[in-house]
């Protein structure tokens, strides 16, 4: 009987605990649960849970230097890419040190691929007739994609000729720039 | 080290501005210098803009906030809302709460899920350096402003901007916010739909840049 009252005070303690605690610090947050949120109390909460891989991400931007091409996630795990370029020593000291990733050869380093990304950035924005709408680095395909608003065959041959011809890139066509994926509507 | 889980949800509604010209979604509640409210898209929005309730109308509009930092400076589409001392935000969007206890950055190929307004969508991250435009963001002389993000090819709908993006294996853990969709013309073969995909705001960089934390 007493080990029940004493259960009873402790129960409307934490209670009380509880209620304080959430309306003290926010007290205009009103947070309510709904009931399709997901939960799992036990499990371990860390800050910034790629650390770890950022860590080998470093390791091997660093070693591979001028021959790295980026890295992916597929079903079969990492894939690292390296520039057929690299020498061969180097590529299979590598192999050897991450023996679980997939090493696969390609053309052009993700310097390179970069660099072409940002001269297309840079006349995207000294020059916006021309209807560059964005453009992104492919690291699976190993390339550069331009996308530009109404893209026709003249616009296309003034681009090759003026800003880059390099093989590496993809020109799509789009009909606009990005749409903002909030809701427009208008009152009647 | 075990530490119990964050307290914060994500899956608010808010509109835009009292005239009813748009409404989105939110991505989750975080603190700013001490003071609470959410994380969302920035689009047109400019410093000191008030945002209004989901149901506002133009004759009796509720502001429950003020955008205190952008992030578009820093090429992101994210925005601060300090929520006012007297509003409350609840959680009501059916099937977008989610309970975040971490925040990360993905790789490309990483499977990612969109919780927002119309329901989760699933897609792979394309890539991590998309630099792009959307026409409502310009600065005062109506230059657009060049926006970065991670490209994913789900569609978002419309109403989905300022969603979270969390890991579809792992959807506590928060990596990016929804900002813009795209497609690609593919007229040369008719029977082939149109390439679709989004753009969402990396966790790690909109959080550095708008200085906030999320709420815990």
């Amino acid at each position: 009987m007493k080990r029940s009252h004493s259960l009873s005070f402790f129960s409307v303690l934490l209670s009380l605990l509880l209620t304080l605690s959430l309306f003290s610090g926010f007290s205009y947050f009103i947070i309510e649960k709904s009931d399709d949120y997901e939960t799992d109390s036990t499990k371990s909460i860390t800050i910034d849970p790629d650390f770890t891989n950022l860590s080998i991400y470093n390791d091997q931007v660093s070693y591979l230097g001028d021959s790295f091409a980026g890295r992916y996630v597929d079903e079969n795990g990492v894939t690292i890419l390296v520039t057929k370029s690299a020498p061969e020593e180097k590529v299979t000291s590598f192999k050897n040190s991450y023996p679980k990733f997939t090493v696969r050869e390609v053309t052009n380093s993700l310097q390179e691929l970069q660099t072409i990304k940002n001269l297309i950035v840079s006349e995207m924005t000294s020059n916006p007739s021309r209807g560059i709408a964005s453009v992104y680095t492919d690291i699976v395909h190993n390339k550069v994609v331009v996308d530009i608003i109404n893209l026709d065959f003249s616009k296309e041959t003034s681009f090759r000729q003026q800003v880059s011809n390099s093989p590496t890139l993809e020109i799509r066509s789009v009909d606009s720039y990005d749409e903002a994926t909030y809701t427009i509507f208008f009152w009647c | 080290m075990m530490r119990p889980p964050i307290l914060f949800f994500s899956g608010v509604e808010i509109k835009n501005n009292a005239a009813g010209t748009g409404s989105s979604s939110s991505c989750a509640a975080a603190t700013r210098l001490g003071a609470g409210g959410f994380l969302t898209h920035s689009h047109g929005r400019s410093l000191n803009d008030t945002v209004y309730a989901t149901g506002t109308t133009e004759s009796s509009p509720i502001p429950i906030g003020t955008v205190t930092a952008l992030a578009n400076s820093s090429g992101l589409d994210a925005a601060f809302i300090t929520l006012s001392d007297d509003a409350a935000a609840s959680n009501y969007i059916p099937g977008a709460n989610r309970l975040i206890a971490a925040y990360g950055s993905v790789e490309v190929g990483d499977n990612v899920t969109l919780y927002a307004k119309y329901g989760p969508k699933t897609g792979q991250v394309i890539a991590l350096d998309r630099v792009y435009y959307l026409d409502n963001i310009r600065d005062s002389n109506g230059q657009l402003i060049p926006l970065s993000g991670i490209s994913v090819n789900y569609y978002a709908d419309l109403g989905d901007s300022g969603g979270c993006i969390v890991l579809t294996n792992d959807t506590q853990t928060l990596v990016g916010m929804q900002s813009s969709r795209s497609s690609v013309d593919d007229d040369s073969d008719p029977d082939t739909p149109d390439l679709q995909f989004s753009t969402f705001v990396s966790a790690p960089l909109f959080l550095n840049a708008l200085n906030a934390t999320l709420f815990n």
